[in-house]
């Protein structure tokens, strides 16, 4: 007999339904569906990856894990999987661009900005170290006594403190 | 109430541009009446978009389905709390909230400004001026909140109606959090305008000595802090509502709001650097003006729709025109700050690398170098597009592959900076400040790596967490003893007074410990589990310590929505915990279905547990997570609240000095009238 409750569910919430999707027992191909699932988008339009999409019976989701567990347990690589799904949908359907061609270009950018920088910034740091030698030796105090200067640091010191 | 709505926008228009040429022309001409007078037309604006906003939640009140904006977003039985969240559920609707917050700072600028920085007045009431016209442009020609649903009829006229209820709010934004998330994130957004207008007006009135810097540095403060507080509810509410277990997934609309908390944070260290040695001048205008066009620019990925596609761009007005105002702002600013160049010369001197201003250099470009990868990540698809002709993804794992690297460099910096002093830190204070952070650092790496951890980033991130707290311990403690040695008193009560002494340093501190925090939560992450089952009552699943029987499956219905609920049995080591009751809601007016989580949540870990739906074999599918320490990310964005507030209670040292300055101008003003007397 059916409970009611799943009565209800099937008079007022179809989106709920969806055929049943056996897990991966072996904890390997768990893992291996795992990073397959991170790997992919799911195609829905939810914008989320393929393992974080929580739409029950998603269009897009449902086949493509079911189909992502028949290919694992057939054997296949995650590489010939992932081929598999750009043939069907592009580029698009990874979740992170490729690392070659022009999508490379996404991976290095910001660490090229990076390096800018740093080199920029030791660049600035290197001119106002100069500049601060240069008006040391200006500077009419520039003879203080060791113990002038102790002095001076330690005061500093418990100003900052 | 359309009426209202309507004559509200069309004259705070008016009032707006009345405002930009009289300050203006007041400024140039010298008269301060006009000024004056402008800023009584930006009071006035305020009163006005007040009534705006009031009329357009008047009409979600009264459910009046004639406006298109109240039939999309509100339907009958929605509960009165989630009709004050249809306001900012839509986009006209948001933008008129967006634009009343941004109309209300201006005018709590201008109150707070009456008697001081009178040179900069006229030129920061311009700029504010200039972004509401703007905005109010958009809300009345482009996005109308107040539109009616009209048909033609047979003979070519217009006829208002009504449909019988309306789509109702969309499910996922009927959370509590929802209602206070929105508001919180666009006074965040929003209020950058102050700071922002604030060095534009130094600019251009070439007064760029201390004095704008000084009467921003609380309203910068307040936004970052309100813009984070944003970013940790969104958070909240993605991990308690969204059901996938996360609480982060570097969407869009995540990373708009990131984008300027990262530069804004950059700048309140910058900062620093030019209120004590005067250097860094035109970084600190130019990250002013980046946070905010990032702000703008957030708004505009957010609300535009180019980010999911490119041809949203060609088939929309509001993409062009908001992209337009954005340019012709980013072009105005950096011909503003390069013809100022000569008058933002710095006293650029630096004693030693091994100092906090060097330190504070590279925390800035680690945090510049966050924020372009997170906005090149977003753009990346847009690019590729239009440059290649295919769309790709960028999804979590190409931000955190960059991301996690910077961020735990950043955290590095985070306990480094503190223990270098300002100008030069010699080898021997070196030396005594870092041996118990680094050692405590590098006991931890031991004893997580002889316990079993393996991750790499985790590990790192757990080792540094450790550094950074014993650096923020330390400073407490070592400022604590100094204390009790200059004032006597007992150890709790010198830790109140050298905090109080200089808020903003300790309540810092307090800062960093809050980030920290949420870097251990995030680290937690690293080893999340989950599992899946479907379930007839009397099944279970386990998933590390814990063990999920299902029970019973209810149902029932509210005047919004029906819910169904799977009932489980939760047990830690053969341990009863509870019964969870998961459920799904289906929401009648919207006909959406979404997932209510129910946690079990501890210090150490939360048991997520989602009900996400019936199989075709009447079979629950349960799905179970497992995600550790991730109540830490919640602590640790409270601690960084109380942490600003502490910031924001002003010095002791400040407010000595305040009253000595007040004492000498007292002085003055009786010398003054002593020697007219004589």
């Amino acid at each position: 007999m059916v409970p009611r409750p799943l009565l209800l569910a099937v008079a007022l919430v179809p989106l709920l339904f969806s055929p049943a999707h056996p897990t991966p027992q072996d904890p390997a191909l768990e893992a291996q569906f795992g990073e397959i699932a991170d790997s992919l988008m799911c195609q829905c339009g939810c914008n989320k990856m393929l393992s974080i999409c929580d739409m029950q019976g998603c269009h897009s989701a449902t086949p493509m894990r079911a189909e992502i567990k028949e290919k694992l347990a057939a054997g296949q690589s995650k590489e010939t999987i992932l081929a598999g799904f750009v043939d069907r949908y592009g580029l698009i359907v990874l979740s992170a661009p490729p690392a070659t061609g022009f999508h490379l270009s996404a991976w290095i950018m910001p660490f090229v900005a990076l390096a800018v920088g740093a080199w920029i910034a030791k660049k600035v740091l290197g001119s106002w170290k100069r500049q601060t030698v240069r008006s040391d030796a200006r500077a009419p105090d520039a003879n203080i006594s060791a113990e002038q200067q102790a002095r001076i640091e330690r005061d500093l010191r418990d100003f900052e403190a | 109430m359309n009426h209202l709505g309507n004559f509200s926008l069309m004259a705070i228009f008016v009032l707006a541009a009345y405002a930009v040429a009289a300050s203006l022309l007041g400024a140039r001409k010298g008269r301060p009446g006009l000024v004056v007078s402008a800023e009584r037309s930006i009071l006035a604006c305020a009163a006005l978009s007040t009534a705006a906003v009031f009329s357009l939640v008047t009409l979600l009140f009264r459910s009046d389905f004639r406006f298109e904006y109240v039939a999309n977003y509100s339907n009958r039985d929605l509960p009165t709390f989630y009709r004050i969240a249809a306001l900012w559920a839509g986009n006209d609707g948001s933008l008129l909230f967006w634009s009343w917050l941004l109309i209300v700072f201006s005018a709590a600028a201008v109150l707070i400004n009456r008697k001081q920085n009178r040179e900069l007045m006229p030129y920061v009431v311009a700029t504010l001026g200039v972004i509401i016209l703007f905005f109010t442009y958009m809300n009345y020609w482009v996005c109308n909140p107040f539109e009616q649903l009209a048909v033609v009829t047979a003979s070519g006229a217009h006829q208002v109606f009504a449909p019988a209820d309306g789509r109702g709010l969309n499910p996922l934004l009927q959370h509590p959090i929802m209602v206070i998330h929105p508001p919180i994130l666009y006074t965040g957004y929003v209020s950058f305008a102050i700071p922002f207008a604030f060095c534009v007006a130094a600019l251009l009135s070439r007064q760029l000595g201390a004095e704008w810097i000084t009467s921003t540095r609380r309203w910068t403060l307040f936004a970052w802090f309100f813009l984070g507080t944003g970013v940790i509810l969104g958070g909240r509410w993605a991990y308690v509502e969204l059901g996938w277990g996360g609480y982060w997934a570097w969407d869009p609309v995540e990373n708009a709001s990131l984008m300027p908390w990262l530069t804004a944070t950059a700048y309140l260290h910058s900062v620093m650097i030019q209120e004590r040695k005067g250097m860094l001048k035109v970084w600190n205008v130019s990250l002013v003006i980046t946070t905010y066009l990032l702000c703008i620019l957030g708004t505009y990925l957010t609300r535009s729709g180019i980010v999911s596609s490119v041809h949203a761009f060609a088939e929309s007005d509001f993409a062009k025109i908001f992209l337009a105002f954005i340019i012709v702002a980013a072009a105005f600013c950096a011909w503003l700050v390069i013809s100022r160049l000569p008058l933002l010369k710095s006293d650029n001197e630096l004693d030693s690398l091994a100092s906090r201003e060097s330190s504070f250099l590279f925390n800035n470009l680690l945090f510049l170098a966050a924020c372009f990868a997170v906005l090149w990540g977003t753009l990346f698809p847009v690019f590729s597009e239009a440059i290649q002709g295919e769309r790709v993804s960028v999804g979590p794992p190409f931000f955190n592959k960059i991301n996690v690297p910077i961020g735990l460099l950043l955290l590095f910096l985070t306990g480094v900076g503190p223990l270098l002093a300002w100008r030069k830190s010699s080898l021997d204070s070196l030396r005594r400040n870092f041996l118990w952070p680094a050692a405590s650092g590098l006991v931890t790496g031991g004893v997580l790596l002889a316990f079993g951890m393996r991750h790499f980033y985790a590990t790192v991130c757990y080792m540094l967490s450790v550094f950074v707290v014993a650096t923020i311990v330390q400073e407490f403690h070592k400022g604590t003893v100094a204390r009790r040695l200059h004032r006597g008193g007992n150890y709790l009560s010198a830790l109140v007074d050298l905090t109080l002494v200089n808020t903003r340093r300790y309540g810092g501190y307090v800062v960093h410990l809050g980030m920290v925090l949420i870097f251990i939560g995030i680290a937690g992450s690293a080893f999340n589990v989950d599992r899946q089952a479907d379930l007839l009552p009397g099944d279970s699943l386990s998933v590390g310590d814990y063990s999920v029987k299902l029970l019973r499956i209810e149902d029932g219905k509210t005047p919004n929505y029906d819910w169904v609920a799977t009932v489980l049995e939760v047990r830690k080591n053969g341990e009863l915990l509870g019964e969870y009751d998961p459920q799904k809601h289906f929401y009648r007016a919207s006909e959406q279905p979404t997932s209510e989580v129910r946690r079990y949540s501890t210090f150490r870990e939360d048991l997520y547990l989602v009900f996400s739906g019936m199989t075709e074999e009447d079979k629950a599918t349960v799905q179970v997570y497992l995600n550790p320490l991730v109540r830490w990310v919640w602590i640790g964005g409270i601690v960084m609240f109380l942490g600003t507030i502490v910031i924001m209670v002003p010095n002791k040292r400040e407010l000595k000095l305040v009253r000595q300055r007040e004492a000498e101008a007292r002085m003055r003003e009786e010398k003054a009238l002593r020697d007219e007397v004589a």
